[in-house]
């Protein structure tokens, strides 16, 4: 597709198929070449930081770092600043060896051992979880032996996670690099448990986590109203991928990464795994067919009805549920069908303008099957302000979508890390007027910006992360209760779009501000 | 009151066990004969370089003492000791083998040094590093890469492996070099291993590295006997014909002015060397 009068023509960006981005973008590593096409791009990251991010998902467990002080700082912030609010598990403990230069010279390991005893007597977590740094992991330390010696002397089970910073990679592979370390922590099940299911790259916070039986008075299924309209009158993803899996007479057996040792110790029971993220998943999912194996199913990320049903079915064909999943599939299609008609209705033959995340913690996913889901409402889906590296650092999401046969448009470029490129400007490269376009923005980080546009005219729905989700309940948007969820979002944005009020502050006082260039 | 000469500052490079420590200390042992006031600095973990200078006693390393006290001025003081004719010897030390990093240990004893003006402090006039077996790491590169010493001796003998260790060593040198430091090689040191056609083999060694040879020194029964007493030829047989091999070794360094930078050879090269006087090795046996 040629660009016409936008200003991202003149920098270079284009509007191309995902797969033909992800085919152009070279692979992610250090090289020069990464260097010259995206100059102000970080790319690579500390290991170390999403080791332990992943790790914090799990409850009673305290997270050992062999290194300095320094490094557990680094990640505490991380954590703090950009995950604990969606993990049921806010605070992770994460004491240091305290490495200083006498442990690099003589070597680390007897810190360890008695950083390890230490944490099993004082914390008397369920739980150990060692993390190595630069420092420990230039010197070689031998941690499985330390370990092994401490391990002889405490009964926590104690694990080792590879993450020196300086063998740093995307984070989108260091989390399909970490979450395949949870089936380490795993033990094979003598019986395997009938029709009982493990959904992975999923959350099961909001079943524990205090905040949200508050906001949704202990009602899981959204019956419990929210803290105000629209909030709380949907599940989030677990529930509603739990819902459905009851539905047809199947139960849940685990929901990971989540949940203490015990929990996620014993998923192997599992008949089958299912997925709902792709890269927090899949990767678990192969592993565990591995290891254990227990076989699992595809179909991720289900937005939208067409989309759920695959996902539904999909898990029925293997556990011959059948019957009972057309009739659930008829039930809810047909408590649907008003709403999915209406919007369809308001929507069909418009631009879908979907915002990416634009740094490295994007959910891509997520818009990807946003987009599947406006797709099959008739809309036009393009995607936008998705970095190429991350595209290629998830690879994973990329090939499931593919292999699903969704390959949307997608804007390609030399995006600046963190720094949006302008709405207008991407409605001007479609050539899209007023009323033939609707916005979704996605993941507005604190540092993002908004467009141009006075977005008293536009329709503008958020599905992002901090204006949508309940703290600790991350996203609702699954299922056959989030595609009408969805549905009523949208609905509600093109009736705004036309009521005529003044535009947002948000608006009004960063709209020109940052303008593109 | 602090001295501010110039303190020469050499060190003294080659493969593990080729007798660095054994050279170094009865060079400094004779340089004290002849008016020099040395100081003898052991870069290796092992911390067995002044061993003989101090009757056969291991002294606490720096790196012993920075982990056990502390890095202060004080606690580094803990680690100078006085051996043989007031030589200042001290051990960098490092971490137990298979630990740590020991060329991490290294830099931070020097740096300490460096930073505290030990030297100066203890008016010496000439510093002799005595540096693990071969540069293995960036470790053992400093008493040469941050300008501690900027005249080097390789040591070697006529074994292949020695030769190999050697020429792996004027790489670095040579590296360092042309990436502007300082760095020189005095010249080579032949510790003999009485192998057929040694001193031919270590002329060609290094003839084809445009370096001199400083100094041969013969296998000599003096030195095992004296280092079981824990002392150097120099103290224990000061007479004999070996001492005076240390002693024309301390004039010929304190004289030599000349620094070259070595033209390492391939490992080809260096293979077809040895191989040439193995050939000539034989045929002088078949004439035989």
């Amino acid at each position: 597709m040629e660009l016409k009068t936008s200003k991202l023509l003149k920098a270079g960006y284009k509007w191309v198929k995902v797969s033909e981005m992800f085919d152009e973008t070279p692979p992610v590593t250090a090289s020069c070449e990464i260097n010259k096409r995206f100059p102000t791009y970080e790319g690579l990251w500390c290991k170390l930081i999403m080791a332990v991010t992943s790790y914090a998902m799990t409850k009673n467990s305290v997270a050992v770092i062999h290194g300095p002080t320094n490094c557990a700082w680094a990640v505490r912030n991380f954590c703090s600043t950009n995950y604990s609010l969606y993990y049921g598990n806010p605070f992770l403990h994460m004491p240091t060896t305290n490495i200083d230069q006498n442990s690099v010279i003589h070597g680390g390991s007897e810190a360890l051992i008695k950083t390890l005893l230490e944490v099993d007597k004082d914390y008397k977590p369920e739980h150990i979880c060692v993390f190595d740094t630069c420092s420990t992991a230039l010197i070689a330390d031998d941690i499985q032996t330390a370990i092994n010696i401490a391990q002889s002397k405490c009964i926590t089970k104690i694990d080792y996670i590879p993450s020196a910073g300086f063998t740093s990679i995307p984070l989108g592979k260091s989390i399909e690099e970490i979450t395949v370390k949870y089936a380490d922590m795993m033990e094979a099940s003598s019986e395997i448990l009938e029709n009982a299911v493990n959904i992975l790259g999923q959350y099961k916070e909001q079943q524990d986590s205090f905040s949200v039986k508050k906001i949704c008075n202990g009602k899981r299924d959204g019956s419990g109203g929210g803290c105000g309209k629209g909030r709380g009158k949907y599940p989030d993803d677990a529930s509603e991928l739990t819902r459905m899996i009851e539905a047809i007479g199947l139960k849940i057996n685990r929901i990971l990464i989540s949940g203490n040792y015990d929990y996620i110790k014993s998923a192997p029971q599992a008949a089958v795994n299912v997925i709902s993220c792709p890269t927090w998943g899949l990767p678990l999912a192969e592993k565990m067919k591995e290891k254990f194996n227990t076989p699992y199913l595809r179909h991720s990320i289900p937005i939208g009805i067409e989309p759920t049903s695959k996902w539904v079915r999909d898990l029925a064909s293997f556990t011959g549920k059948q019957k009972e999943t057309e009739d659930f599939i008829e039930k809810e299609i047909s408590e649907l069908q008003e709403i999915f008609d209406k919007t369809r209705n308001l929507v069909k033959g418009k631009a879908a303008l979907i915002e990416c995340g634009r740094n490295s913690q994007t959910a891509f996913a997520r818009p990807m099957a946003l987009a599947r889901a406006l797709q099959e409402l008739g809309m036009i889906p393009y995607l936008f302000g998705l970095h190429p590296v991350e595209l290629k650092a998830k690879s994973v999401d990329v090939e499931y979508f593919l292999w699903d046969g969704f390959d949307p448009q997608i804007l390609a470029g030399n995006y600046a890390y963190q720094q949006p490129v302008d709405i207008t400007e991407v409605v001007k490269s479609l050539d899209l007027e007023e009323g033939q376009f609707v916005y979704f923005t996605q993941d507005v980080f604190p540092m993002a910006k908004a467009g141009v546009f006075d977005a008293k005219n536009i329709p503008r729905v958020e599905t992002g992360v901090h204006l949508r989700r309940v703290i600790n309940a991350p996203g609702r948007g699954v299922g056959f209760r989030g595609a009408k969820s969805l549905y009523e979002n949208i609905i509600e944005a093109l009736k705004f779009s036309l009521a005529n009020k003044k535009a947002t502050l948000y608006g009004r006082v960063h709209g020109k501000f940052y303008e593109f260039e | 009151m602090h001295n501010h000469k110039e303190i020469r500052q050499i060190a003294l490079y080659g493969k593990g066990g080729i007798g660095k420590s054994t050279i170094s200390s009865n060079l400094t042992a004779a340089l004290t004969g002849i008016g020099i006031k040395p100081a003898q600095i052991g870069c290796d973990p092992k911390a067995d370089s002044v061993n003989t200078l101090m009757g056969g006693k291991f002294i606490d390393t720096i790196s012993d003492i920075t982990r056990e006290y502390g890095n202060s001025e004080e606690d580094i003081k803990k680690a100078i000791f006085k051996g043989f004719n007031d030589i200042l010897c001290m051990e960098s030390g490092g971490p137990i083998p298979g630990q740590g990093c020991a060329g991490r240990g290294v830099l931070f004893a020097l740096d300490l040094i460096r930073q505290y003006k030990i030297f100066e402090q203890h008016n010496i006039d000439l510093v002799v590093y005595d540096v693990l077996g071969d540069i293995v790491c960036g470790g053992f590169a400093q008493p040469i890469r941050h300008g501690f010493a900027e005249e080097v001796y390789i040591v070697t003998s006529g074994e292949y492996m020695a030769l190999y260790a050697a020429n792996n060593i004027a790489v670095s040198i040579k590296q360092f070099a042309e990436q502007g430091l300082k760095v020189r090689v005095g010249g080579i040191i032949g510790n003999l291993r009485n192998i057929a056609n040694e001193n031919e083999i270590i002329e060609n060694f290094a003839e084809r590295l445009k370096l001199p040879i400083i100094q041969t020194i013969p296998r000599s029964d003096y030195v095992q006997k004296s280092e079981l007493q824990g002392k150097t030829v120099i103290e224990r047989f000061p007479e004999s014909d070996q001492a005076e091999i240390y002693f024309g070794l301390a004039h010929k360094i304190l004289n030599n002015k000349d620094r070259f930078i070595p033209e390492p050879i391939t490992k080809q090269e260096l293979l077809q060397l040895i191989n040439f006087n193995r050939h000539a090795e034989l045929v002088s046996a078949s004439v035989q």
